[in-house]
């Protein structure tokens, strides 16, 4: 009401304003003339000039309709939509049936589309900066930003397939391969044409191809080859043993409430020491062994960078800038030897096939463990689980001794439940021909929920006899570290004692037993005892939800 | 001093025995590179003094690696001897004899020299039972077992820590791949807005005269009813007619061809119907909610104003008597309309033309068209039929702003189609 009423009060003024002031002839003719150049501008289509003409006439004559309508065209010719808005309210508010009403609807149209136009132009800016800070993030790295920027899109324009498209690029990234593999094909249904439709075929082929692998297959923590779940070690580099679905293997998880301890023990029962065991895998150790393409970049990508090189997935070899190189011997299936050219050192391996899986079991292997050399040989039970182990060393650390030990695996219930191991060596004429020999066992405890409890070894046997009376001055260093010697007598206390075997000045030589090599048995066993050591417990502790299968 | 003697023995000791102390074949018998080699040695004996033949106790994955390994045990046995010639004045203690590295045929099954595992074994403990010899006789003339004499009797143990290691590892942290940035290229940009910002905006619609013998009066100002709305179709004239409140004049020029309608006459009969048309296409988009879909029609409605005013420069060109206005300024009702954009565009433009859904107005997409419409309308040959040329005479007139060269050439285009 109170709107109309101004409105009316507007145009009564302009009137009286008009009905105030005449136009003279001259005005008229002046009029006319800025009409008729304004017309010639615009037919040559200077809209500028025109409408300048034009507001020349509207300031002889004011409000004048055609004026008005002109005005307001070349406004929006020129793209001026609010003004040219203004002339055509201008207009209608003053001659609503006047004799430019169609075209001054129309005009009122083409500003209604020109309004829509630039309503929609900005809602495609604002659509298309969501794509470009996506790519911006993308770039970055930042893939969960980029992903809502995406979203966010889709959310939008839910048929715009670009949207789905880059979500499935960016999920790929996360290493959500599910996810990535669902918006390639939501992309697929939405997008039109047939050959990008068909783009991604192979994309979603490798995904859903990768997405069986982390079903299936672990990494090698060491070289980052995809293996089988099940297989006992990785065949490019020997490095293992994945025994994902074994209790022992599951017995140092990192999460909260597990935890490992060992407790050895002297021969005379006193208290050796203690060692807290640091965790070994987040969770499972198939869950934080399981394959997916990112941890396996990673893998690689830490090996490279220590100067490890690759031929696709399998690990080739080192080298470093003085020159110092490690050789991997890759035979068609497994490794099957290191090689230092610059130092010299060889490992030899050998292996067979478990089955019909592409696992494959030592038969043999070399290790160096703190620069000693160990050979170590397997043999499997009809169920592909190591049944016995040999390893046969040179204690270059001693006196040269060459060892041999020996494990028997013991399994119940599908589980491992104790290990015999014996070992000793025969020594040389000059110091005695000494033999050793000693026994020992592990046996381990587990829980309802499968879970490994207590791991217990225990030395059972010890025993050195010398066969001969040591020789020339080598008498008086056997008598230094064995004062009570007795040639064929069973040398007293050599389990509290240790197999001590020379000196080095001041300090003792000898062969502690040794069950490193024995690194499949059990990662929390595989230790040197110290001389006079004859127990070990390791106890485990676990949180109640955490189970190994 | 002792330094001379020694270097003339190692000299002497590698050269005369290098050729009796080696495997009988000294390549590789399958023809292969050599992959391990090593060197025999006959080790003095001091309790004997005679020499064991060994040749089983070493391997070097090279030939520098075994000559370095030589050369320095060969170093360390001459230390051995001085030491036992010098302190125990045995002048017949003899040195070591060494042979040269080759390739090792202790591990070729085939060779005279190939040693199974327990030969191999037996190998070092003989190797291992003449040090302890040499050790108890160094022992016995005074030597500690920390002297460097005695602990060089045996080499020392060193590898590379990578050459070993762990067998299982920490898995490395996952931040180290995190930094690793990724390339925009791989990810699409949306098609939805790529064209719509480029689309011109056409407004095409006349001036119209303005005459100030009378000067307007405002419709608000008169008390009497305003005059009714011409509710003429837009096929009609420019509304240069007079009006009650403000009349108009038309030019002199008009009222003369009044009788006979001018090409800008035939030009406006029939693209205003066409203009209100298409708006009321984008009127009704506007119901739509996919915004996918309404961009979509957005461009073709904005295409086809773009045609629509090309298509009024063409009839204005032809001329009022051309076949292309004479059927503009006859075509009144629909189906006469639909036929004239039928003969001009092609017979499967009428549905996209006069669209019974909004979203009919698009076009579907034709490749082998649209991306050469000038070049297939040029086109002399056969090659192409007169629907394909037709829908490039669509596209032309629709995405470009033709020259008025090309103006004159689609005037005869047209006036063939409509032939």
């Amino acid at each position: 009401m109170r709107k109309q009423l101004l409105a009316v009060l507007i145009v009564a003024g302009s009137v009286l304003a008009q009905q105030a002031a005449p136009p003279a002839p001259a005005s008229n003719e002046e009029f006319q003339r800025a009409v008729f150049i304004a017309r010639r501008f615009f037919d040559m289509k200077d809209y500028a000039a025109a409408y300048e003409q034009f507001v020349k006439a509207d300031a002889i004559h004011a409000d004048q309709p055609g004026v008005l309508y002109d005005m307001a065209l070349l406004l929006a010719r020129a793209g001026r939509y609010s003004e040219a808005q203004t002339k055509v309210d201008r207009y209608n508010q003053l001659y609503p049936s006047g004799a430019e009403k169609p075209l001054v609807t129309k005009l009122q149209f083409e500003l209604d589309f020109q309004r829509e136009l630039q309503k929609k132009r900005q809602a495609d800016q604002d659509y298309g900066e969501l794509f470009t800070r996506g790519r911006f993030l993308y770039a970055r790295s930042d893939l969960e930003a980029a992903l809502k920027m995406f979203q966010d899109a889709e959310q939008k324009r839910p048929t715009d397939s670009a949207a789905v498209f880059n979500q499935g690029v960016v999920y790929e990234k996360l290493g959500d391969f599910p996810k990535a593999a669902q918006r390639f094909h939501r992309y697929q249904e939405l997008e039109a044409d047939a050959a990008l439709k068909a783009s991604v075929d192979q994309r979603i082929l490798g995904l859903e191809s990768e997405l069986a692998d982390m079903g299936s297959k672990i990494v090698c923590s060491f070289c980052g080859l995809r293996l089988p779940i099940g297989a006992a070690w990785c065949p490019r580099c020997w490095h293992g043993p994945y025994f994902t679905s074994s209790a022992i293997w599951n017995s140092r998880p990192c999460v909260e409430g597990a935890t490992a301890t060992r407790a050895t023990y002297f021969a005379d029962e006193r208290f050796a020491k203690n060692d807290v065991l640091p965790c070994l895998f987040n969770g499972t150790m198939l869950d934080a062994l399981r394959y997916s393409p990112a941890k396996q970049k990673r893998i690689q990508d830490a090996r490279k960078a220590e100067g490890w090189s690759y031929n696709g997935e399998i690990i080739q070899g080192w080298r470093d800038k003085q020159g110092n190189e490690i050789r991997y011997v890759q035979g068609s299936d497994f490794l099957e030897k290191i090689v230092s050219p610059s130092g010299g050192e060889i490992l030899t391996y050998a292996a067979h096939r478990a089955g019909d899986a592409n696992i494959w079991l030592l038969d043999r292997e070399d290790v160096l463990i703190d620069g000693q050399k160990y050979t170590s040989r397997y043999t499997f039970d009809v169920n592909n689980r190591i049944a016995q182990q040999q390893v046969e060393y040179q204690n270059a650390a001693a006196c040269n001794h060459i060892i041999e030990m020996t494990a028997d695996y013991v399994y119940q219930n599908d589980v491992l439940a104790a290990v015999k191991i014996k070992g000793g060596y025969d020594g040389y004429v000059v110091e005695g021909s000494p033999h050793v020999e000693w026994q020992a066992a592990i046996a381990y405890a587990y829980d309802n929920a499968s879970r490994v409890t207590k791991e217990d070894l225990a030395v059972s046997a010890f025993t050195k006899i010398y066969s001969a009376k040591p020789q020339g001055a080598m008498r008086e260093e056997i008598s230094r570290i064995y004062p009570a010697m007795r040639v064929r007598r069973p040398m007293e206390n050599v389990m509290r004692t240790g197999d001590l075997c020379g000196t080095n000045g001041n300090l003792l030589l000898g062969n502690p037993i040794d069950l490193r090599p024995f690194y499949a048995l059990s990662p929390n066993l595989a230790i040197a005892l110290g001389y006079g050591v004859s127990r070990g417990s390791v106890t485990f502790t676990y949180p109640d939800s955490f189970t190994v299968r | 001093m002792r330094s001379i003697p020694l270097l003339v023995l190692l000299a002497g000791a590698g050269a005369a025995f290098a050729q009796g102390l080696s495997c009988p074949q000294a390549t590789n018998i399958s023809g292969r590179p050599c992959e391990v080699y090593h060197f025999h040695i006959q080790m003095y004996r001091p309790d004997t003094r005679g020499f064991a033949d060994l040749y089983g106790f070493n391997q070097f994955a090279s030939q520098s690696a075994c000559d370095r390994a030589r050369e320095a045990q060969m170093t360390r046995n001459l230390v051995v001897v001085d030491t036992m010639k010098r302190v125990a004045n045995d002048q017949q203690y003899q040195s070591d004899h060494f042979g040269a590295c080759h390739c090792d045929m202790t591990i070729e099954k085939t060779s005279p020299n190939f040693l199974t595992d327990l030969q191999r074994v037996a190998q070092l403990r003989m190797a291992e039972e003449v040090r302890e010899r040499v050790k108890e006789r160094l022992l016995g003339e005074g030597m500690t077992t920390d002297s460097d004499v005695v602990r060089g009797l045996a080499p020392a143990a060193s590898s590379n820590p990578l050459f070993g290691g762990p067998r299982l590892l920490p898995l490395p942290p996952p931040q180290m791949a995190a930094a690793v940035a990724n390339s925009a290229e791989d990810l699409k940009s949306t098609k939805s807005v790529e064209n719509l910002s480029a689309a011109p905006a056409s407004i095409d619609l006349p001036l119209v005269d303005v005459s100030s013998d009378a000067a307007a009066v405002p419709a608000a100002a008169v008390p009497t009813p305003a005059p009714a709305v011409p509710a003429a179709p837009a096929t009609e004239a420019a509304p240069v007619a007079t009006a009650a409140a403000a009349p108009a004049t038309t030019t002199a020029e008009e009222k003369v061809e009044e009788s006979v309608p001018t090409a800008e006459e035939s030009a406006d009969a029939f693209i205003s119907v066409e203009t209100q048309r298409i708006q009321n296409v984008l009127k009704a988009s506007g119901a739509i909610t996919d915004e996918a879909v309404k961009s979509k029609i957005l461009q073709s409605c904005m295409q086809r104003i773009q045609l629509l005013s090309n298509l009024r420069t063409l009839i204005q060109g032809s001329g009022a008597r051309s076949r292309l206005a004479t059927e503009a300024r006859s075509a009144h009702a629909e189906p006469e309309r639909l036929a004239l954009v039928a003969k001009l565009f092609g017979s499967d433009m009428p549905s996209h033309w006069a669209p019974k859904d909004a979203s009919d107005v698009i076009l579907p997409a034709r490749p082998d068209v649209d991306g050469e419409a000038e070049k297939i309308l040029r086109d002399g040959s056969s090659r192409f039929s007169d629907q394909q040329k037709k829908r490039a005479l669509y596209i032309l007139l629709a995405q470009t702003q033709p020259t008025e060269e090309q103006q004159l050439w689609l005037s005869t285009v047209v006036e063939t189609f409509l032939q």
